[in-house]
């Protein structure tokens, strides 16, 4: 392992506390787990120097839990590794998740690394805050670092309520030089913090989640450290700086069933480091049944995101449609296969992306997942990935 | 199955008008059954599911079921996926509804999210099996209209033979005949009659036991699709009842950390 990415020294300390309590006496414990080999490929000739062209990662992951107290309490740990041919950014030794969960008659306490998800949408994730994207494991953005936080849900009728605090930042990860889908400059690992505290920062969230016959309606708010750092070059022009504001974040989730269509719609206005601006993700999902042999289904999502701070974003959509298909066999392989094209509305280029899975035997799994960048404009977030069209394959042991 | 009296008395009402024609006791038959099978409060089981293709190989699924019954309105209901290991500590919540579509919750563990979704694909085939969404949920006298056909023998029991049409527009389904042990008013075979009014599947019950000196389970339970020579076979195991399951355990909030 060339890069533990949990090297301690963000870790708070209360969290061996809790590793402590995976050794109580058990009412029910289990071990889980899989390993995964995955092999990717990209269409072009690697664009900056340093990068290997092709790369092949081994990745191991575990879920251990256990439960006691009648079932009041809960212990979980999750470690997972990956070693990976081509960057050495890429070989992380990390949890996925290290907690305690508590249940008290109308709240639960949840205490340790987790990762947790907010949103409705599925091409862009706006409101999901509490978690640093892990960049290297998947471009796609979905792929979230556990984040250390002493969690408060508290049930009643009017609905769920959750508070965090957040203690211990996580940085972005990003690809090392010699990896594939970064930007032209690699990133430094010295960041910067507008905190003086830096990464001891205390940052706080909350949350509340309500719903009104299909209607589901959640609103949130973020003080803290942000989780999408700034970039700006350095002064050997070498690097890139990672610049973390401290940020005020809103957020809203709609979410309206009706029938066999799904509303979706997100919002934030997020303000820090002298900016303000807003951005939201709104569409809907439709489901078809029964397609040719009355098994099969597809789901089609239509999707438009829109940001109000235009191409300056690291990671934004600015004015893009997204349009995408899931379609499920229903058989007994679970096979499914998902097929996506974004574009953004101001020309500055389109994406597609393709992600499909099948269950071989009862211990097996064989996967796909490509992502594709086309005439992207020099302006656009992902004009860096231009050269980077990839194409993946993973075949699955669980055990 | 909650609520029986009210609701019994209600569509006895409405069904005066046809009194003692085959309309009204097909009704009268399908609220005795429901119920036989009420008033358990909570249970919770183990079951396997083994999947049986046109050549005979068998794919097998594990999951654990708890369920609590409510007073007013359907069933709450959790699945917990055990096998295959791909989707282990997948689970689905169902609050079942008597009147409308029911509300559906998924929780994918690899994300961490809990996912709502659209509850209307009722004749969809439930992990890749032999049964329906719709022959899994809970059923209510409510969601069908009834005809009485007649009296016969099954398997040496004296049986009601009665015909139901589901009233939900997403059902697979056009008819189901229902045979009705005479005595304890449990179904022990239903068929399945497509949009198409051909025969698509039989369900057979076998080995009921007597739990709590009141209900009658099913140990196992065969579904077989005649159309294109598939089969399922359902094995419950653990049942038990009174639990002492509450609301909260079968919540949004409990998702995440059912394993």
């Amino acid at each position: 392992m060339s890069a533990l990415l949990y090297s301690g020294r963000s870790l708070p300390r209360w969290l061996f506390l809790v590793t402590a309590l995976g050794a109580a006496p058990p009412l029910a414990a289990q071990w889980s787990g899989a390993v995964e080999l995955e092999g990717r490929r990209f269409a072009a000739a690697p664009a900056y120097p340093g990068q290997q062209r092709d790369g092949v990662a081994l990745r191991l992951r575990a879920l251990y839990t256990r439960e006691w107290g009648e079932g009041s309490d809960y212990f979980t740990c999750a470690p997972v590794a990956r070693i990976d041919s081509a960057d050495a950014a890429r070989s992380t030794l990390d949890l996925d998740e290290l907690g305690w969960t508590h249940l008290m008659s109308d709240s639960e306490l949840r205490l340790g690394l987790r990762k947790l998800f907010w949103g409705v949408a599925e091409s862009n994730h706006l409101v999901d805050i509490v978690n640093q994207t892990d960049l290297v494991d998947n471009p796609d953005g979905e792929s979230k670092l556990a984040q250390p936080m002493v969690n408060l849900a508290l049930f009643g009728t009017g609905g769920t309520l959750d508070l965090f605090l957040l203690p211990g930042f996580r940085e972005r990860t990003f690809p090392g030089t010699a990896g594939r889908l970064r930007t032209p400059l690699p990133v430094a690992e010295n960041p910067h913090f507008e905190a003086d505290q830096g990464r001891g920062h205390l940052d706080w969230a909350a949350r509340w989640h309500y719903s009104i016959g299909t209607l589901d309606l959640a609103l949130s708010g973020f003080h803290g450290t942000s989780r999408e750092p700034n970039l700006t070059v350095d002064e050997q022009g070498r690097h890139l700086l990672p610049f973390y504001p401290l940020i005020d974040q809103a957020g809203l989730e709609l979410q309206y069933i009706d029938d066999a269509l799904i509303w979706k719609l997100e919002a934030i206005r997020r303000r820090g480091s002298g900016q303000r601006f807003s951005a939201t993700v709104a569409g809907f999902e439709y489901t078809f049944y029964g397609l040719a042999d009355g098994r099969s289904d597809a789901t089609t999502f239509v999707e438009y995101s829109w940001d109000g701070r235009d191409a300056q974003a690291t990671y934004a959509m600015d004015n893009d449609l997204f349009l995408g298909v899931r379609f499920n066999l229903n058989d007994t392989s679970a096979s499914e296969l998902m097929l996506g094209w974004s574009h953004d509305l101001d020309g500055g280029g389109e994406m597609w992306m393709v992600e499909g899975q099948r269950r071989l035997d009862d211990n097996w799994r064989i996967g796909l997942e490509g992502r594709g960048f086309q005439s992207v404009d020099a302006g656009e977030a992902a004009y860096p990935l231009r050269h980077d069209t990839f194409i993946q394959f993973t075949l699955e042991r669980f055990f | 199955m909650r609520g029986v009296a009210p609701t019994l008395a209600l569509l006895l009402l409405s069904g005066s008008a046809l009194a003692n024609s085959a309309e009204q006791r097909g009704l009268e038959l399908a609220l005795s059954m429901d119920a036989a099978e009420s008033g358990y409060g909570d249970y919770t089981a183990d079951v396997t599911m083994r999947l049986y293709n046109r050549k005979g190989e068998e794919s097998i699924r594990q999951m654990r079921f708890k369920t609590l019954e409510t007073t007013q309105d359907g069933d709450k209901s959790i699945v917990i996926f055990d096998l295959p290991r791909d989707v282990k500590g997948f689970a689905a919540l169902t609050y079942a509804h008597k009147q409308g579509a029911d509300d559906q919750w998924l929780y994918l563990p690899d994300l961490r999210r809990v996912k709502r979704i659209a509850s209307v694909n009722q004749a969809g085939p439930f992990v890749g099996s032999e049964f329906a969404y719709e022959d899994i949920g809970s059923q209510e006298p409510e969601q069908f209209s009834y005809k009485f056909v007649g009296e016969q023998r099954y398997e040496e029991l004296p049986v009601l033979v009665v015909d139901r049409f589901p009233l939900d527009e997403n059902s697979g389904y056009s008819r189901q005949a229902v045979w009705i042990d005479a005595e304890r008013h449990i179904p022990l075979k239903i068929e399945y009659f497509d949009r198409k009014e051909e025969l698509l599947k039989s369900q057979i019950f076998h080995d009921y036991q007597l739990y709590e000196g009141r209900f009658w389970r099913p140990a196992q339970v065969e579904m077989v699709n005649h159309q294109v020579g598939k089969r399922t076979v359902v094995e419950y195991r653990h049942y038990a009842f009174g639990t002492g399951l509450n609301d909260a355990d079968l919540s949004v909030e409990a998702l995440p950390r059912l394993r």
